[in-house]
């Protein structure tokens, strides 16, 4: 898909630093994606491609913003990509073929989507009103502070598992409230 | 990074904790990993874990009233809190003793109100300062409190020395 972009992508100093951990994480997604190995030369193409974005679109990350959860984001469009693509090409070779649908489910737009900016920011504050103290304190450390889990679990006192579970109920009751007030 | 895990997988599935660990980052376990290079259904969780991730940072970002709120509440402020409510306590001491005495306690309780009234407004304009700062001049504001009152109630009683008790 983006030979001509390997090399120069492999040799970037964010792939080779920071991201080389969270290549397993970016290959693993598109090849669920796809329904390929995590060998396949596609799935070693799209962790490339979703890496050459990542640079290209390096500025637009947010400060203390998690660059795995970036880095998946932008796997999700390379692999809906590839599969559109090969939907292309399946078309073009057989048109029953093309009844099949590639389509991720993950391509629809949640309820973040679905609003204003300015009514998603008073949605949130609601929500993170109504949310018990350790798990919006685990959020705003993560969110705000920019605090890593380990970081939190050590302030908290608490185990790395109990930090990912408090900011998990916490973005999923967000997630569930949002979707609530919007009727979705 | 994490290393031990039965929260990781239940029903051979990952927990919600674990796919909200490995969108942010936090949790790189091989096995975790290739479960979800196996699992659409895993997967497609992570993705949307991952969105959650990023749209609650966006959030965040655009709500900086909320770190705001969350820079005061990380602040030390329990010893500050015991500071002023003690200062509080010895400011209130003058006024105690201008109440036992009935000539002066009037004259006392206005004095000692208005003060604080005017301390209190000061104070209520610094709130939007660094939270240890706010804190320094509650504390400094009313330990000028208490001595302005202790001075107040050391004069009536030296003008009325007949009144004290």
């Amino acid at each position: 898909m983006t030979s001509s972009h390997r090399m120069p992508v492999a040799e970037s100093p964010e792939v080779k630093g920071e991201w080389a951990s969270v290549e397993p994480v970016i290959a693993a997604v598109i090849a669920s994606i796809l329904r390929r190995s995590k060998r396949d030369a596609d799935v070693r193409d799209g962790v490339q491609e979703t890496f050459r974005r990542a640079i290209e679109g390096g500025g637009r990350v947010l400060p203390n913003s998690s660059q795995t959860a970036w880095l998946i984001g932008i796997a999700r469009h390379v692999a809906v990509d590839m599969l559109r693509a090969q939907k292309r090409h399946l078309r073009s070779i057989d048109d029953d073929a093309a009844s099949i649908s590639f389509e991720p489910t993950t391509s629809e737009p949640n309820a973040f989507d679905r609003l204003d900016t300015a009514e998603r920011t008073r949605m949130i504050q609601r929500a993170l009103e109504q949310l018990p103290e350790v798990q919006r304190r685990a959020l705003i450390a993560f969110h705000v502070d920019g605090l890593r889990y380990e970081a939190i679990a050590r302030e908290c006192g608490v185990s790395m598992g109990t930090v990912a579970t408090w900011i998990a109920r916490g973005r999923k009751f967000i997630a569930e409230t949002l979707s609530t007030e919007e009727g979705l | 990074m994490i290393a031990t895990d039965d929260w990781a997988f239940f029903d051979r599935h990952l927990t919600d904790a674990a796919i909200t660990a490995i969108a942010d980052g936090a949790l790189l376990r091989a096995d975790a990993i290739d479960h979800i290079a196996e699992c659409q259904r895993c997967a497609t969780r992570l993705v949307a874990s991952a969105d959650l991730s990023i749209d609650t940072q966006v959030a965040f970002a655009e709500a900086p009233a909320l770190a705001h709120e969350h820079a005061r509440s990380l602040s030390p402020e329990t010893p500050w809190a015991l500071a002023f409510l003690g200062l509080c306590a010895a400011a209130l001491v003058p006024v105690v003793s201008g109440l036992l005495n009935p000539a002066s306690t009037l004259r006392i309780i206005r004095l000692v109100s208005r003060i604080g009234i005017v301390g209190i407004k000061q104070m209520a304009a610094h709130l939007d300062a660094p939270s240890q700062l706010s804190s320094l001049l509650l504390v400094f504001s009313t330990l000028a409190l208490a001595i302005v009152g202790w001075r107040i109630a050391s004069i009536a009683s030296a003008s009325n020395p007949g009144e004290v008790q």
